[in-house]
């Protein structure tokens, strides 16, 4: 099962590791959505009382008691079908979103690459990345050592005096991406975003990923691809309804994967053909 | 979603994950590890708020540079808004109603030192409001003190207010009151209004995000607020004959903040009582509305 996964400098077999300070730790972590049908929390269903309240809750569970322990210097792909629960447990990790019973605890805050969020569509990429890095806690003076590098990283110095807004879809996931990881952080939580961008975008921030890590940091990647997983992770967490059911080598875990779902899309083909046999 | 989908997947021994042992108290074992998610200590969360200042200036520095960049007026909107409501009450009430015969002496001196400082709480109510939906993307991808919110949207509202006292004072001068060394005030007025529509504003913030249908509802309950805080007319024994209901009107903290105001800067009045009344109604508010936003600070995410 250990394959020569030595090309991207990170230890073999990092599932095995045990011992030293874990970065992260999920203690029997489990998130329940009490998801309401009509969605809105009116006035009214609390006047009118809770019956009519219970009646329109649906309880997703999204994670289900998830332990793991996780080292410095792991990159951990988290795998899964749609729902399975991947971007709830990355959520939660990030302290987004309380879990419903469990506990995380994280060498330093983790931070989700999401920092979009906080750019605004009016304001330059120069005035964005001030935006985006204050946001995540840094300070102006800190960002003004940075902002040349930053943008300089995205490629996006001759656009740096353009609104955001103008921008394609490949250069705002630079953008993201570059501040988010100028600011350098111990834990980078990350969720689909890499798909976005350009041959040469993806290289870079795979390089920078595996730089992070070498220097002992923590990276979650969620992705579908099989491929992005293989190349930047050396730990692979499955989780399959909510539930954690595989945990190791990357080639291991992603080919039970494909294997599993390759059976399930089989059976689901089955019981169609077999329905509309029967009809 | 079938059983045989739900199953658990048949897999090699080795890719089972075993449960790790994790120590009841993680954080003792790991001294480095801190607990993610959960409330931490009120002295955390204040030096959080601080890292986070320079946060809460680029938000609204950002937000007027995009409104100048649009349209001109879109920036004097703010400010013409209660200059034209004043105008269109002074039409009202003074000329046609006829207040000012009733003995308001300078009625539009009158309306619009109470409209203009009416105006701070409610434009500040009205954003506080609107602060966690209207970021709900952000509160969900980033992880910051979300108090920052409220406060980056009040330090918005500060600078537009600043620029009405300065529109107001010079209607002041224009019907003919000089300024006097009263006028100072303005300085612990706008401290005391500040941190009093800054509870308010939070106390608002998490109550909408219970229950969004307040801001629906919210535009009526200012505007009876506005009726009965003597922005109008005042709340005086000739025009509020019952005392007990003047008793009560009088009591409400946005009226005394328009008083203690007129009194500074219509007659040069000092008038410290009420400015203290003022004062603890400001402090009292902002710490509850403050605890009070903080308890819901991990839930925000789920708008």
């Amino acid at each position: 099962m250990r394959g020569a996964r030595t090309d991207n400098g990170a230890a073999p077999s990092a599932a095995d590791e045990a011992g030293g300070t874990p970065s992260v730790v999920l203690d029997h972590l489990s998130v329940t959505y009490k998801v309401q049908v009509d969605k809105r929390r009116e006035l009214r269903r609390v006047l009118v009382g809770n019956q009519s309240r219970r009646r329109r809750l649906r309880l997703v569970e999204a994670v289900q008691d998830v332990s793991v322990i996780v080292y410095p210097g792991q990159s951990v792909g988290v795998i899964g079908h749609n729902g399975s629960g991947k971007s709830t447990l990355l959520r939660t990790i990030a302290g987004l979103q309380p879990p419903t019973s469990g506990r995380v605890y994280a060498a330093s805050l983790p931070v989700l690459l999401g920092v979009n969020a906080a750019l605004s569509g009016d304001v330059s990429g120069h005035g964005n990345v001030y935006l985006g890095g204050t946001a995540l806690g840094f300070s102006r003076a800190e960002m003004s050592e940075r902002v040349g590098d930053i943008l300089e990283t995205a490629g996006l110095t001759e656009f740096a005096d353009m609104p955001l807004r103008t921008y394609s879809s490949g250069m705002k996931a630079r953008l993201n991406f570059a501040i988010a990881t100028s600011t350098a952080p111990d834990i980078l939580l990350i969720d689909e975003s890499l798909g976005v961008g350009d041959e040469e975008f993806r290289e870079q921030s795979e390089e920078q990923i595996q730089s992070l890590v070498a220097n002992s940091g923590t990276v979650f990647i969620v992705s579908h691809k099989a491929g992005a997983i293989l190349k930047m992770c050396n730990r692979v967490l499955w989780l399959d309804h909510g539930r954690l059911v595989a945990d190791g080598e990357p080639e291991a875990v992603v080919s039970a994967y494909q294997r599993v779902m390759r059976q399930r899309r089989r059976q689901r083909r089955r019981r169609q053909r077999a329905a509309r046999n029967g009809a | 979603m079938s059983t045989v989908e739900a199953a658990t997947p048949e897999l090699d021994a080795e890719l089972v994950p075993r449960r790790p042992d994790i120590p009841a108290d993680p954080s003792a074992t790991w001294p480095s590890l801190r607990r993610i998610g959960v409330r931490g200590a009120l002295s955390q969360y204040l030096k959080d708020l601080w890292r986070w200042r320079n946060f809460m200036i680029t938000v609204p520095l950002n937000d007027m540079r995009a409104q100048n960049q649009d349209t001109f007026f879109g920036q004097l909107w703010h400010l013409l808004n209660p200059l034209m409501l004043a105008l269109i009450y002074y039409v009202i009430f003074g000329v046609i109603l006829g207040i000012s015969r009733g003995g308001v002496e300078n009625y539009p001196a009158f309306l619009i030192v109470g409209v203009i400082t009416f105006n701070y709480t409610r434009t500040s109510l009205r954003s506080g409001a609107r602060i966690i939906v209207r970021n709900r993307k952000l509160v969900q991808s980033v992880n910051f003190p979300r108090a920052a919110l409220p406060i980056s949207a009040l330090l918005e509202n500060i600078v537009s207010h600043v620029i009405a006292i300065g529109i107001m004072w010079l209607v002041l001068i224009a019907t003919g009151i000089s300024p006097s060394p009263a006028w100072l005030l303005v300085v612990p007025i706008l401290i005391i209004q500040s941190l009093f529509n800054l509870g308010l504003a939070m106390f608002v913030a998490r109550f909408a995000f219970h229950f969004r249908d307040t801001q629906q509802f919210l535009p009526y309950v200012l505007r009876i607020w506005f009726y009965v805080s003597g922005v109008l007319i005042p709340i005086e024994a000739r025009f509020v004959t019952m005392p007990s209901a003047r008793a009560v009107l009088q009591a409400n903290p946005i009226y005394v903040i328009i008083d203690v105001s007129r009194d500074a800067f219509m007659y040069g009045v000092v008038d410290t009582q009420q400015l203290f009344v003022a004062a603890a109604w400001a402090v009292g508010l902002f710490v509850g509305g403050f605890l009070y936003f903080r308890r819901a600070e991990h839930e925000y995410g789920l708008v």
